[in-house]
């Protein structure tokens, strides 16, 4: 083999090799746990087993999208080929052999240390179907994500001709049932071992030729997205953006980068959520009411990202403008409350359809409204009320990637709940952990998250002070706005003003919504100043 | 330190330290930037120029020393220091979603003495479109944009980091002799730096050198040519180390000739040549990059002057 071969694969095995060694050792991590739990008797058999298998799926899962993405000269996550590769004085397609061939042996190695551990832990064999499922995952998406700039226009054909073909062969007759059962029969191909012996060499194929067209910029197939929509821009007049304060500015600023993306996402991601749950109904803690509420699980998993995104923008463009933190904070959690607001609207709506297509639950409601034993305010209550509750929690995910909020809610994390366990476990001597945890058990999860907010609270409070961010006034403000949501979400409970503990829990949550207009000017100051 | 330090500053950089990790950046860096003048921040890539900057805009807090821009302390008031100040970031940080006009207007609402009819006329001399979107543009067209952001509302001082790389020779032209030099003639303040140094030296009034963290000398063009001077001399023997002078800051050549590049009078040196038995073919000022390859060209500097 010629050195500059050796060489490559030497570096892609590095780059592939230590990403899925860090996953294997905090996949291991998570088998002990499981398997500790089992050991000491904390969880049945059939449940540990479960969720271990379920655990290793998803670190198998990781590792695939671990592979996929790599940062670029400017430390941004891009899923391209690198172009640094197609500079090098060699053939494109073994270059691009090397490189797929590499992830593609290390992620099964991965899956086959995973499943002799998960066997060695519990005795018994992981199904092969799992590994297998991965391998396609993994191969396709790099197929896809590689050629993607030289076969243009996949990302809506693909979409609308399954979506014209299922309706085509709806219209000639052909059952609703039977496309499902093709689907299910094309997915049951897809986790048999001898469907690799195609999809990998046609991903291969598929990646080669449009890398190798990519190398001699040459673009086949429709035109992209955006020029197919071009026709749009051509006839929209330019609109002259004045506006008239700075606030109105930023707000532009933030709607145009973060606005859409949390509904936007929310609707991919629960849609992807009842895609999984349908194929893999294992997947789903509750097969009758999976559908009901992967739209939530859809919002939680854009309100991670969207957090993310919202808070670390890209360019420092806005912050060399005469703005604030705290000004620049201010838009962005308006833009995320109004995001959150249609996210609202829509999972609402979206729960209202899983509800009807899990079935039973669905049924029951239609049946308790047609006999008058529902009106539509109590549907509206029993539709609304969860959605709601999401929409909180999302809110305070949004915000879960602000410093200060993160690093003492680990520490915290690990002081109330990972120390007391493992001393406990391990039996270290400590005579109060038990009673710490008896009291715990007494008292539900309740005392330490309530700790745990008005710590974090009471931090950012001291640092907003101290840096300057905000005035008294507006922190008298702030203490007034506190109690009045304490007070709303009081009144909703049944413990109204008598039970000590509904009062704290309620200011604790009014403390939770209210954390962010303190937690992001810090975070916005902090990566401002990169200090 | 600074002839310039006379007169009225506008910005104040006073043994300002700042480590990366273990990579020092600044070691101690002392600059005043007078009020009216085109000032050239020049050095090598990695110097410590553009960590200078961020620190004058207030986007790096100081480990030690301090930051003064107008007065005040600009991680304390970014507010008013950033509203007296335009900005062309060295990678052209404007959005790639933004168009044009998109750029112009969010930026104007930041800034109430915006002249719209001084950005319109940048925009056409730019030809920039004001559909366009920013990651549509060249490199030379995102540094035009950047640059009619930065100009438009006419700010008292100018920070231009690199604002020629990726130009044509037009567009440095452009910008380095017909806009800097204006505003300058208006009577405020442009800092910029660059490690072209013939631009550096078109339209600078005063030049700090930075190597490795620090400033090697501070102090108007005109000085410093006054003060180095650059001989071509000839010697009777073919072999041999390079001649010695007083001064000698930088030596090439070989077997009878050599350039010598000195820190001295320009008379002087000539008479110490002479003296020495060299035989002067040519004695005049060096550029600004004779200047700088003498003090900072790693392996070839014969003496270090502070």
């Amino acid at each position: 083999m010629k050195p500059r071969y050796r060489a490559l694969i030497w570096e892609q095995s590095r780059t592939a090799g230590v990403l899925c060694f860090v996953i294997v050792m905090f996949t291991l991590l998570l088998q002990a746990s499981v398997f500790g739990d089992l050991l000491w008797q904390q969880t049945l058999f059939q449940d540990a087993v479960h969720t271990a298998r379920m655990a290793t799926f998803w670190a198998l899962l990781l590792a695939a999208a671990v592979l996929l993405v790599r940062q670029d000269g400017h430390a941004h996550l891009a899923l391209d080929f690198e172009p640094r590769l197609l500079h090098l004085p060699a053939k494109t397609v073994p270059v691009l052999t090397i490189v797929f061939s590499t992830r593609v042996l290390f992620l099964f190695l991965l899956g086959l240390i995973l499943m002799i551990t998960y066997r060695l832990f519990f005795g018994q064999s992981m199904e092969l179907q799992y590994l297998v499922v991965t391998l396609h995952v993994y191969a396709c998406a790099q197929a896809l994500l590689w050629v993607r700039h030289s076969i243009t226009g996949l990302n809506y054909t693909v979409p609308l001709g399954i979506l014209g073909m299922s309706g085509a062969l709806v219209f000639f007759g052909v059952e609703p049932n039977t496309l499902a059962e093709i689907a299910e029969q094309v997915w049951n191909w897809f986790t048999h071992p001898p469907s690799l012996l195609l999809t990998l060499p046609g991903a291969l194929v598929l990646a080669a030729r449009g890398i190798v067209w990519q190398r001699r910029d040459e673009r086949h197939g429709f035109p992209p997205a955006d020029e197919a929509l071009a026709w749009l821009h051509e006839i929209r007049s330019v609109r002259v953006y004045t506006f008239e304060s700075p606030l109105e500015a930023q707000l532009w600023f933030e709607q145009r980068r973060v606005g859409r993306l949390l509904p936007a996402l929310t609707l991919l991601f629960s849609l992807v959520f009842a895609l999984l749950f349908t194929v893999l109904p294992n997947l789903a803690f509750d097969a009758h009411t999976r559908y009901w509420y992967a739209p939530f699980a859809g919002l939680l998993a854009a309100a991670i990202i969207c957090g993310r995104i919202g808070l670390r923008p890209r360019s420092r463009f806005p912050f060399h403008r005469p703005q604030t933190a705290t000004m620049a904070a201010l838009s962005i959690l308006l833009i995320q409350l109004r995001g959150l607001f249609f996210c609202f609207l829509l999972v609402s709506g979206l729960s209202v359809l899983g509800m009807l297509l899990s079935g039973y639950d669905g049924v029951l409601m239609v049946q308790m409204l047609r006999m008058g034993d529902l009106d539509w305010i109590g549907t509206a209550d029993l539709v609304l009320r969860p959605a709601f509750a999401v929409t909180l929690i999302a809110w305070a995910l949004l915000w879960i990637s602000t410093l200060p909020f993160l690093l003492p809610t680990l520490a915290v994390f690990i002081a109330f709940f990972i120390i007391p366990d493992i001393s406990y476990r391990y039996s270290l001597g400590w005579e109060h952990v038990q009673k710490i945890e008896d009291y715990l058990m007494d008292k539900g999860f309740m005392l330490p998250i309530i700790c745990l907010v008005f710590y974090i609270a009471g931090l950012t409070l001291v640092l907003v002070l101290k840096k300057g961010l905000y005035a008294p006034r507006h922190l008298f403000w702030g203490f007034i706005l506190l109690q009045s949501i304490s007070l709303v979400l009081l009144a909703s409970t049944p413990y109204l003003g008598t039970h000590f503990f509904a009062v704290l829990a309620c200011l604790t949550i009014a403390a939770m919504i209210l954390l962010p207009l303190t937690a992001a000017p810090l975070s916005i100051l902090h990566y401002r100043l990169k200090a | 330190m600074t002839e310039a330090a006379g007169l009225e500053s506008v910005i104040e950089v006073r043994d300002l330290v700042r480590k990366f990790r273990r990579k020092q950046a600044l070691a101690g860096v002392d600059i005043t930037v007078p009020r009216g003048v085109v000032y050239g921040l020049v050095g090598e890539n990695g110097a410590g120029k553009t960590t200078l900057l961020k620190h004058i805009l207030g986007s790096l807090r100081a480990q030690s020393g301090s930051v003064r821009v107008f007065g005040m302390d600009p991680v304390k008031e970014p507010v008013a220091v950033l509203s007296q100040l335009g900005y062309l970031s060295e990678d052209r940080d404007i959005p790639g979603w933004m168009r044009v006009g998109e750029a112009i207007g969010y930026t104007q609402a930041f800034y109430p003495g915006w002249d719209e009819a001084y950005a319109e006329s940048l925009r056409e001399r730019f030809e920039l479109d004001e559909r366009a979107k920013i990651k549509t543009l060249s490199r030379g067209e995102k540094a035009k944009c950047g640059l009619l952001l930065a100009l438009a509302y006419r700010p008292p001082l100018l920070v231009l980091d690199e604002p020629s790389s990726g130009l044509d020779p037009s567009a440095r032209h452009d910008i380095l002799e017909a806009i800097v030099r204006t505003v300058a003639d208006e009577g405020r303040t442009v800092l910029f730096s660059s490690h072209l140094l013939d631009e550096v030296e078109r339209v600078a009034d005063v030049v700090a050198m930075i190597h490795r963290g620090k400033v090697v000398f501070e102090e108007s063009l005109d000085s410093i040519k006054a003060r180095h001077g650059r001989l071509l001399v000839s010697r009777e023997e073919e072999d041999g180390p390079a001649p010695e002078l007083p001064g000698l800051l930088h030596a090439s050549g070989g077997g009878r000739e050599w350039t010598l590049v000195c820190e001295g009078e320009l008379d002087a040196l000539r008479t110490e040549a002479t003296a020495r038995g060299l035989l002067v073919l040519e004695a005049d000022t060096p550029s600004l990059e004779d200047v700088f390859l003498a003090r900072v060209a790693p392996g070839k500097r014969k003496g270090t002057v502070s």
